[in-house]
């Protein structure tokens, strides 16, 4: 297969905030007008009353297979990451764009795109030159240094065997022969870099949905099938395909070595779509979390030295409040509670709700209702979720992507719709979540989600994709400069130094931290800590290896630590 | 009179001054056409439908009756009935609100059902005033003192779901729904000791229950009696498994895909749930289509006579 294309007059165009100079400068330039990548097009901009304002970047839109989708491929949208891709300290994007359907005989694929930050939310598509744009209908993504060298190298997951992009510096990147051992030969969704045995470098967990063959796609009428929804006869899937198993690489040395049933993460097959790294259970060995489309959540608990057992049932973490296993889709984690352990907030479909696993001690129950994130849910259907600050009042606030699998969903009778709006949930500080309004709320089909300080002002950022279409870059509004970011380097094999727990004491309290680069569905996210900021405290940082440092810290900004380690 | 006579009056009185409100605004409530035989027919089809879960068969079944101008609200009420059962909710809410507005009888019935559709779309502060509007009506009414409960655990207002829940459970002791409300809420409460024991009683009269035997399972772990929760997960697998196999089995047969088989297994897992009566009512069906089937007929003969 010929790798993707794109026309080279892209590289090195600057994508920014409009302004009247802007669009006056494009008006002067033949071509400028593209829709695709210039300023002249952007959106209006909504009136900034917060706590997010479109941030007007015009992103490469994306694609996933065709219009309406037919089949269960075209269904869970691409993916994206955040990540300082060439190490000065701020986050580039990647789009993970899975392209049009995939037809027998026909390279596929749609055109990755990596965006460098040049600060002050100005981003540049590097071009064809960084060398991202693989072949293969991707999915997600996910982000590590993989050869300890210092630079952040990344991981697709496609239909059919997944891709490995050694980062060679310089915002270039080169796809290693077999992913470095990672390839697999399924559908993969989400996949996590996490040093599971703790040895200093960073395995994978990478995560398979169902077997699908493209060129025999399960329909409805067809081979005798009859799947439908409410009635209404809707594309295939999960339900009555084979699930497929996920798998575990261990790092040895940089080559990637499949250690799936040695480790413990042989579980039966379940219909896999997202995942995260955690602590769950306080040991200081890193587990994993996995959200399955209509079958229990799994949750390997690390019980030392690289070997872990599946503990979802027995943790109470795989199904609802009432006992049914629901479609999970995205994940964020977060310690709600303040008693340093991460609680997990799952998204479902629609007419389940959210799930919020609130962790007590490793034992998870399921308080989505009572804390408020379940009746208002029900009608949606969620994917990527993120808890982030939004308002720098100390507690972690939450957003998701909503947006049905089923363009019938707008059918009479359905109690739902295919556009729905992304939810942004406030937090009132005592554990409490409501719906707040914000500019977000115009129905959309929204799939993966990340969030990062992308302009480095103190203020998390949103990027949402939709399903197809342009993806959503949302620009925080807190009050800048009133945040504590905290940017850890864990040396070579770890440069953003994730699977540390960072802990800040003011005068009212602990708010915990995990640094981890993944965002759950299909995306990751910025690894630094951010902590809003209430005043003078001390920061605690337990790095993996379980030495701790603790630092005084008197005023906000960022703190980078670890570096020489 | 009973005080809950005196209530039944009161709503009943209730009801009718909303009606008139509407009449003198001049939204003269329409009154529909009166019913013949063969549309008493098919609404006792529709509720046999509904009886023996099968309410995507409804719709259509009452799309004649639905269709007049103006509709008749007893079609209109098991319509809402059927999209409680399809998960429907907004049909549900609309069609009942419509029920409300123009027909009196079985008011507080029908609110209570209005309050359970809306608290299954997630609109609990709908729930919670329809619960309340119907406890002011009748303080005697336990389906919906459990409704204000449930919305009140749902909405983690624990002290106001305690005092709903005992006022449910004083008036009717026997109330499954109220007995597991009851046993959630002292789990919520962090009575975790005494839930345990309610739900091991609530079990035994209802054990087909998978939510409580879910719970039962959260509780043994939690107090480290490890074995004892396995035993009672394979129990929640095992409900779990037959209800899904029942919900199967039916939709095949409904759909045409009939045999003596699919028959005795349908049985067979109604047994598994320890659901003794459904079983009886499926084999009876199952003779009725297949009275020769030897399978069927050894399967009687484990059954009393009625």
């Amino acid at each position: 297969m010929s790798r993707s294309r794109r026309p080279s007059s892209r590289a090195g165009r600057a994508l920014s905030v409009p302004s009247i100079a802007g669009l006056v400068f494009c008006a002067c330039l033949p071509g400028c007008g593209d829709s695709a990548s210039g300023p002249a097009g952007s959106r209006t901009t909504a009136a900034a009353d917060g706590p997010f304002v479109d941030a007007g970047l015009l992103l490469a839109p994306l694609t996933c297979g065709g219009e309406n989708a037919r089949t269960i491929l075209e269904v869970n949208g691409g993916g994206l990451a955040l990540f300082d891709a060439d190490g000065d300290g701020d986050l580039e994007i990647l789009l993970v764009d899975p392209g049009p359907y995939p037809s027998a005989g026909v390279a596929s694929g749609g055109t990755n795109t990596l965006y460098r930050n040049d600060g002050g939310m100005h981003f540049v598509d590097v071009g064809e030159a960084s060398g991202v744009g693989v072949p293969g209908f991707c999915n997600g993504v996910a982000v590590g240094d993989v050869d300890a060298d210092g630079r952040r190298d990344v991981y697709l997951t496609r239909l059919g065997p997944n891709a490995l992009l050694r980062n060679t510096g310089d915002l270039r990147f080169e796809e290693l022969p077999e992913a470095g051992g990672a390839a697999g030969d399924g559908w993969s969704t989400s996949a996590v870099f996490v040093d599971v045995d703790l040895d200093g470098d960073l395995d994978l967990y990478v995560v398979d949905y169902l077997a699908f063959d493209a060129d025999h796609p399960p329909l409805h009428g067809v081979d005798g099938r009859d799947c439908r929804w409410k009635g209404m006869p809707v594309m295939c899937g999960p339900q009555g395909l084979p699930a497929q198993p996920d798998h575990y690489y261990r790092n040895d040395d940089g080559r990637l070595v499949d250690a799936t049933a040695a480790a413990g993460f042989d579980a039966p097959p379940g219909y896999g779509l997202g995942c995260l790294d955690g602590d769950f259970d306080a040991d200081g060995w890193p587990d994993v979390y996995v959200s399955n489309d209509s079958t229990p959540n799994f949750l390997f608990l690390n019980t030392g030295h690289g070997k872990v057992v599946e503990s979802g049932l027995a943790a109470g973490a795989a199904l609802s409040s009432r006992g049914r296993e629901q479609a999970g889709m995205g994940i964020a984690a977060g310690d709600l509670e303040g008693d340093g352990d991460e609680d997990l907030l799952v998204t479902n479909f629609s007419m389940e709700s959210n799930a919020l696993y609130v962790n007590d001690g490793g034992r998870f129950d399921d308080r989505a209702d009572p804390m408020g994130v379940g009746g208002p849910s029900r009608r949606l259907l969620g994917w990527g979720a993120a808890f982030v600050d939004f308002d720098l009042d100390g507690a972690l606030d939450l957003v998701n992507a909503n947006g049905h699998v089923y363009p019938q969903a707008d059918e009479p009778g359905t109690d739902t719709s295919y556009a729905q709006p992304d939810t942004l949930w406030h937090n009132d500080g005592g554990g409490r979540f409501s719906p707040r309004a914000w500019d977000g709320d115009a129905p959309a089909v929204s799939r993966a989600l990340s969030s990062g300080d992308l302009d480095d002002d103190g203020v998390t950022d949103l990027v949402i994709l939709r399903r197809s279409g342009r993806p959503m870059v949302w620009r925080g509004l807190a009050p800048e400069r009133r945040s504590l970011t905290v940017a850890l380097d864990g040396g070579p094999g770890n440069p953003d130094g994730c699977g540390a727990v960072v802990a800040f004491t003011d005068a009212e309290g602990t708010r915990t931290r995990r640094v981890r680069s993944s965002a759950g569905y299909q995306a990751a996210g910025d690894p630094r800590a951010l902590f809003a900021w209430r005043g003078t405290g001390t920061l605690d940082v337990r790095w993996p290896d379980g030495t701790h440092e603790q630092h005084a810290v008197d005023a906000p900004g960022t703190l980078a630590l670890g570096a020489a380690r | 009179m009973t005080p809950r006579g005196r209530a039944t009056v009161f709503a009943r009185t209730f009801g009718a001054i909303v009606l008139a409100t509407l009449a003198a605004c001049g939204d003269e409530a329409p009154v529909a056409a009166p019913l013949d035989d063969a549309d008493r027919a098919v609404l006792a089809r529709a509720e046999d439908l509904l009886y023996h879960q099968a309410p995507e068969q409804v719709p259509a079944l009452l799309e004649p009756l639905l269709a007049r101008d103006p509709t008749p609200v007893e079609a209109e009420y098991l319509a809402g009935q059927a999209a409680y059962y399809l998960q429907d909710w907004a049909a549900c809410v609309t069609r009942l609100e419509q029920v409300l507005e123009r027909d009196e009888a079985d008011y507080l019935t029908r609110c209570n059902a209005l309050g359970f559709a809306h608290a299954k779309r997630g609109d609990y502060a709908d729930a919670r005033t329809l619960f309340e509007r119907i406890v002011a009506a009748d303080p005697e009414e336990s389906k919906a003192w459990y409704g204000l409960a449930h919305v009140a655990l749902l909405e983690g207002r624990l002290p106001d779901a305690r005092v709903a829940l005992d006022r449910s459970l004083a008036l009717r002791p026997d109330y499954l729904k109220a007995r597991f409300a009851e046993v959630r809420l002292l789990d919520a409460e962090g009575r975790s000791d005494e839930a345990l024991v309610a739900v091991t009683a609530l079990l035994d009269a209802w054990p087909s229950n998978e939510e409580a035997l879910f719970l039962q399972v959260k509780l043994l772990r939690a107090e480290g009696r490890d074995d004892e929760a396995d035993q009672a997960e394979s129990r929640r697998a095992a409900v779990y498994a037959a209800k899904e196999q029942i919900a199967t089995l039916a939709g095949r047969i409904r759909a045409g895909d009939d045999d003596p088989a699919a028959r005795r297994a349908l049985v067979l897992a109604y047994l598994q749930l320890g659901d003794a009566g459904e079983a009886r009512d499926a084999l009876l069906g199952a003779l009725a289509v297949f009275p020769d089937d030897p399978g069927l007929r050894e399967l009687a003969q484990g059954f009393a006579p009625r």
